[in-house]
């Protein structure tokens, strides 16, 4: 008897710990780390990492290594991107990030997707240092001596985390001027906005529901970035009341949680936003078409440039509320050219001279369409 | 036994039977040829692993036969279906094990399948035939025993009601009294004399030549591939034959005491 | 003879006619009740009131008090989701039952043959090249029956199909297919194809609409009603390929039988809802508890549990949280525990 009381207890501890697993979700340890601050060597200067380590580089031309989706975009806005020397493989697809810098064709890719390092690949890459978030970056910190300038962020982190990060890209990057341009631009923008929507009342703000994936149910909840997008736009989220952010579902991004269709007819949203299939499609299958946004024909498929906009980088922070208010309130907006507002940012920022073609690409959803296979 | 001189009919005839092993083409017996008429109770004899239920299976149809022919009824079984010939002759297996604790009664029940169509399950009449053959056996008052719970002499009863429930009029039975003590063995030997005598023809495998002489009306003995002459037990088995087939010296003794029966002692050497 | 003994009488007891008739009306309410609460629960509020006035209001002309959300979550989204939930529960416990007669084991899943491998095979491959719902629904419908017909011919010798080459085919062929999976997701785009490819392995009722029900229940409910049509037949198999051929069972037909309708209705649950496991494993220990091991009585019960089951695990899986749970991950959950418990309690016999 007493061996099966041994069983037994062990597979209600296993069942109870699954059971909290599955319910509460994970939540991300913070680590922190100190290290010995050294006088730097004449030509070295020191980095302080968001995790406050010390991180010694070259005075001059540093070698990075960038291992992230969102942030594989930045080095461009600091006019770096010949000194990165080994990118992550996602960005390194898409069409646009392709036309603006073709060499990134050539550079190696050790990381695909979070937590996946190809570390012979990047040690052959020979960088001087890694930037990376937490997982990628522990990876590195195990298998090499390459120092690992840490980046700490979630999905949950807004328009104060991004303008931090984009300080803290300046100091690295040695372009601390253009980071304040960038501020100025991002909050040019979101004054622009909130100038121009200043009387739509906070009840009459529409109602927008984004669902990723073929079944479009997969969505952004309250608790993550999206929401200040949204809210710079002037609309609210259709998933508000649903937290996301914590946590990583097998399948699916992190910050990204499925809900049923029933929830979706309950938000009733105004403006659906997806990804994947087509806006007639959704507006004529038999569970959509009687949601506001279907019958009102408010169906778009989620604009995306040189990197995919459902995630916080400097690329969509400045540009989705933009083209979120545009279609969300047109009467507003009828003497703007979205095309023309993206042609002067992508010039302004990233020195990326992009027509009218392929600007309106960006908005219509045709840049991330072209992406299909990761080989 | 006393057998019915007139109007022999006969149920089975063997011509030319050949059996190899498909993997090693190695010869199990050649040219294996008798008939089995109705009311025939033949025991099959020689030792272990001579080929005796090997040529049972090919009769019941079990293994394919590809050199030789075999009639029943006079029609060829190759050109018969599978439950043409369960309906018509029962095989009672060696041992059977069932992997799922199904009820006496349900196992003997399934002797009813060839009388059952494809989509059918078994009505009323199906369960009493069922009792019928449990009764026959003697073994009704283990119908709602599980199966996994009864013991190896138990299962043969079983097995042999399952082959009554078919209701064919011939029983084919693979060494029926093998694993059994004395007394299972008995039983065995008792509910194959009554099987007979109500009209039952039956072909036994079995090492035991002793029951040849208790149960058959004849008698053969497969040894290296070869069947003998299928005739009177007494005959067939004589202290020769089981020098020769068996290796043992035996005398076999008559007493007043068992009337017209014979029995065979082993001896053995001693040191 | 031996005597009676008190296991004797409690066995007939528990698996007596009455018994099973108790046993069966117990579980219709079970299912009509998991139904009912399915029809009720929901992330989107309506009253009881409201919804039985929906439902009316479909047959007969009534004021349409409601709004039209209320009908497209009801007839679009509820009620789509119990039948799917019923016939993939429904049909994986048949197809589990089955494959445990014909394998003689009762350890055998509705898996063993390789038909969730090659589907998942098939969904993952159609992911990576196209973008349609429907596609990948076909494709991994294909697969899975070119899974099993390679685990078949593989295991054929001299028109024959032993079990025990079937049972090592299934596992070369769900290996080989598994590996062809992973492949597959190394070669996704990270992005977007790979997280699709993962979550629809996962099993998730979400995405189950009135179109694909028109089409694979159909299947379903026939290959079910096949199995059901030849279930004291399939008894007979467990007693082995002889004796069965001995007792004039045709073992080479009725194996194809099982084969193909267990693999049609395997495969139909995969296309609906993912790979989804266990439910061929345990309800059928759990029906043997109930009805014991004779299939006349032990599929249907399989039909009212495993029917039942789904239902209410989907229930769980779309309500509990404000976010949907992976199917695959509740009955494995729930599942091996269960099955545990079951492993521990049996002293003899499954």
């Amino acid at each position: 008897m007493t061996h099966k009381r041994i069983v037994t207890t062990g597979l209600l501890i296993i069942l109870v710990l699954t059971a909290a697993a599955v319910f509460a979700g994970g939540a991300q340890e913070e680590t922190e780390e100190t290290s010995i601050v050294l006088a730097p060597m004449p030509e070295t200067r020191v980095v302080t990492d968001m995790r406050g380590n010390n991180i010694v580089l070259p005075a001059a031309d540093t070698k990075y290594a960038v291992l992230g989706g969102p942030i594989s975009i930045t080095p461009y806005l600091f006019g770096v991107q010949d000194d990165v020397i080994a990118v992550t493989k996602g960005p390194q697809k898409m069409k646009m990030m392709q036309l603006m810098d073709p060499s990134i064709k050539d550079k190696p890719a050790p990381r695909t997707t979070n937590g996946n390092v190809n570390v012979e690949e990047l040690l052959m890459a020979d960088p001087d240092c890694v930037i990376s978030f937490e997982v990628d970056g522990q990876i590195v910190e195990d298998h090499t001596d390459i120092p690992v300038i840490y980046l700490t962020g979630s999905m949950g982190d807004g328009f104060e985390a991004m303008r931090n990060e984009v300080t803290f890209f300046g100091e690295v990057f040695q372009n601390p001027e253009k980071a304040v341009a960038y501020h100025a631009y991002l909050d040019k923008t979101l004054a622009f906005i909130d100038e121009r929507l200043k009387d739509v009342k906070d009840e009459e703000r529409a109602s927008v529901y984004l669902g990723e994936g073929l079944d479009h149910l997969a969505i952004l909840g309250g608790d993550t970035f999206m929401n200040e997008w949204l809210a710079a736009a002037h609309c609210t989220n259709a998933s508000y009341d649903i937290d996301t952010a914590a946590g990583k579902n097998e399948g699916l991004h992190s910050g990204f949680k499925e809900i049923s269709m029933e929830q979706v007819l309950e938000a009733d949203p105004e403006i659906i936003v997806i990804n994947e299939g087509t806006p007639e499609e959704l507006t004529r299958d038999a569970r959509w078409c009687e949601i506001k946004a279907a019958k009102n024909g408010r169906v778009y498929m989620a604009p995306a440039g040189l990197f995919i906009w459902s995630r916080p980088s400097i690329e969509s922070a400045v540009l989705y509320p933009l083209w979120l208010a545009y279609y969300a309130y047109p009467e507003y907006f009828e003497d703007i050219s979205l095309e023309e507002e993206y042609i002067k940012f992508y010039k302004e920022m990233f020195d990326f001279t992009v027509d009218e073609k392929l600007a309106n690409a960006v908005i219509t959803g045709g840049v991330s369409q072209s992406f299909t296979t990761g080989f | 036994m006393v057998g019915v001189k007139a109007a022999v009919k006969t149920r089975i005839r063997i011509e030319g039977l050949s059996y190899l092993y498909p993997e090693s083409r190695q010869t199990v017996f050649s040219d294996v040829g008798f008939v089995i008429n109705h009311g025939d109770v033949i025991s099959l004899l020689g030792p272990n692993g001579t080929g005796k239920s090997t040529l049972l299976k090919c009769l019941a149809g079990i293994l394919p036969v590809r050199t030789g022919s075999i009639f029943l009824d006079g029609r060829n079984i190759s050109a018969m279906k599978s439950e043409e010939i369960a309906s018509k002759m029962a095989y009672v297996p060696q041992t059977q094990v069932s992997p799922f604790p199904y009820p006496v009664r349900e196992i003997v029940m399934m002797g009813r399948a060839s009388r059952l169509g494809l989509f059918s399950s078994p009505g009323k009449e199906d369960f009493e035939k069922t009792d019928a053959a449990l009764r026959l056996v003697g073994i009704s008052a283990l119908a709602d025993r599980v199966c996994t719970q009864i013991s190896g002499g138990e299962w043969q009863l079983v097995l042999i009601a399952r082959a009554i429930a078919q209701e064919s009029g011939i029983l084919l039975l693979d060494e029926p009294t093998s694993h059994l003590d004395l007394g299972n063995q008995m039983r065995i030997l008792e509910t194959i004399n009554n099987l007979a005598a109500t009209g039952f023809t039956i072909l036994v495998a079995t090492h035991f030549p002793d029951h040849a002489l208790l149960t058959s009306n004849r008698a053969a003995v497969l040894k290296e591939g070869r069947l003998s002459e299928v005739t009177d037990p007494e005959e067939i088995i004589s202290e020769r034959m089981m020098r020769k087939t068996y290796g043992v010296e035996v005398k076999i003794l008559e007493h007043e005491m068992l009337g017209t029966r014979k029995i065979i002692v082993p001896i053995l050497n001693k040191g | 003879m031996p005597g009676t003994e008190v296991t004797e009488t409690v066995k007939k007891q528990r698996w007596g006619e009455a018994h099973y008739r108790q046993a069966v009306i117990v579980l219709a309410v079970l299912l009509a009740l998991s139904v009912l609460s399915a029809l009720c629960l929901g992330r989107y509020s309506i009253s009881i009131p409201e919804i039985l006035r929906v439902i009316f209001g479909k047959f007969f002309p009534i004021e349409k008090t409601w709004k039209a959300g209320v009908e497209t979550v009801i007839f679009q989204v509820r009620l789509p989701r119990i039948f799917a939930g019923f016939l993939v529960g429904a049909g994986l416990a048949l197809s589990g039952a089955s494959l445990q007669a014909m394998f003689r084991n009762p350890l055998v899943s509705s898996q063993i043959l390789g038909v969730a491998s090659g589907a998942g095979f098939g969904a993952a491959v159609a992911i990576l090249l196209f973008e349609s719902i429907i596609i990948t629904q076909l494709s991994s419908f294909a697969f899975g029956l070119l899974a099993v017909f390679l685990t078949w011919s593989m295991s054929r010798r001299r028109r024959q199909t032993p079990v025990i080459l079937l049972i090592l085919s299934g596992i070369v062929v769900g290996s080989l297919f598994s590996s062809m999976t992973s492949m597959a997701k190394y070669l996704a785009d990270p992005l977007n194809k790979m997280p699709a490819i993962v979550f629809w392995l996962l099993g998730s009722l979400n995405h189950v609409s009135v179109k694909e029900l028109l089409v694979l229940a159909p299947v379903m409910i026939l290959s079910g009603g096949i199995l059901i049509a030849v279930r004291w037949r399939i008894n007979i198999l467990t007693m082995g390929d002889e004796s069965a051929k001995a007792l004039g069972v045709n073992t080479e037909q009725l194996k194809r039988i099982v084969i193909i309708c267990s693999t049609l209705l395997t495969a139909s649950a995969v296309c609906m809802c993912g790979i989804v496991g266990w439910i061929g494993l345990v309800i059928p220990h759990i029906g043997r508890l109930i009805a014991g091991p004779d299939n006349k009585r032990l599929m249907p019960v399989c039909v009212l549990t495993g029917g039942a089951f789904m239902i209410a695990v989907d229930t769980i899986a779309r309500t509990a949280t404000a976010t949907e749970i992976p199917l695959g991950v509740l009955t494995s959950v729930i599942g091996a525990p269960i099955f545990a418990s079951l492993l521990m309690k049996k002293e003899s016999g499954w």
